[in-house]
């Protein structure tokens, strides 16, 4: 059960918010030159060569995990016909609602997630609000709260899947 | 709280727990917690776990404690 696709789909979600994260530090530490008027509209980013390197390697990287993740999903489909999934759908992955255990497990890591937001939302536009804040770090904000939801979702799910496998 | 005989009779039946989330149409996982006690099913599966296991829903399920 460990290996369940959807066990280990927060971890990809993880993954992907690590390699943004990357990207938006980068791309708000760059110079950019916007220009828009009546005759033209351009939009420029220019890095420096250590962020133009880490931009070279990150985009690949992230190629790959989509592919990976593409294929992981294909295969996960063809093993379960009946209950497919779909990363355009509106519910995430992650839910388990196969039956009545796991849809208590589900609804148990959810609350824990729902009650992380119910305090960490206040207090990011708190300090937001009192702290003079740069677009970068509204994004880290966004970023580290996606992290901790999804590290909270995951724990809670592998910590019944452990104690199943006992 | 819940206590059920589910593990016991699963036994007699000769039954894995995998064989009888089949028949329940539930997975292993679920019949696992139901036997801890982590889970209480449902009035369907309750329902269909008795007729599987060939007895009546009070004597697969019951409730403890003094409040009860």
């Amino acid at each position: 059960m460990k290996k369940d696709f959807r066990v280990q789909y927060p971890l990809w979600q993880i993954g992907f918010m690590m390699v943004f994260m990357v990207i938006a530090i980068i791309i708000t530490g760059a110079a950019t030159n916007y220009v828009n008027d009546k005759t033209s509209f351009s939009y420029s980013i220019q890095l420096e060569a250590l962020e133009g390197g880490i931009m070279f390697l990150i985009i690949p990287v992230f190629l790959v995990m989509v592919i990976i993740l593409s294929i992981k999903l294909s295969k996960y489909n063809k093993e379960n016909p009946s209950k497919k999934l779909s990363v355009w759908g509106n519910k995430p992955l992650e839910y388990m609602e196969d039956d009545e255990a796991w849809q208590m497990i589900t609804r148990k890591a959810t609350q824990k997630v729902y009650t992380f937001f119910t305090w960490s939302l206040p207090f990011s536009a708190l300090f937001h609000l009192l702290i003079p804040t740069s677009q970068l770090l509204i994004i880290i904000n966004i970023v580290a709260l996606s992290f901790a939801q999804y590290i909270i979702y995951y724990v809670n799910v592998r910590r019944h899947v452990m104690e199943d496998n006992e | 709280m819940l206590k059920n005989r589910v593990k016991e009779l699963r036994a007699r039946f000769s039954y894995t727990q995998g064989e009888l989330g089949e028949k329940a149409g539930v997975t292993r996982q679920t019949i696992g917690f139901i036997e801890k006690g982590e889970f209480s099913p449902s009035i369907t599966l309750s329902l269909k776990l008795a007729y599987i296991l060939e007895c009546k829903v009070d004597e697969l399920f019951w409730l403890e404690g003094e409040e009860w």
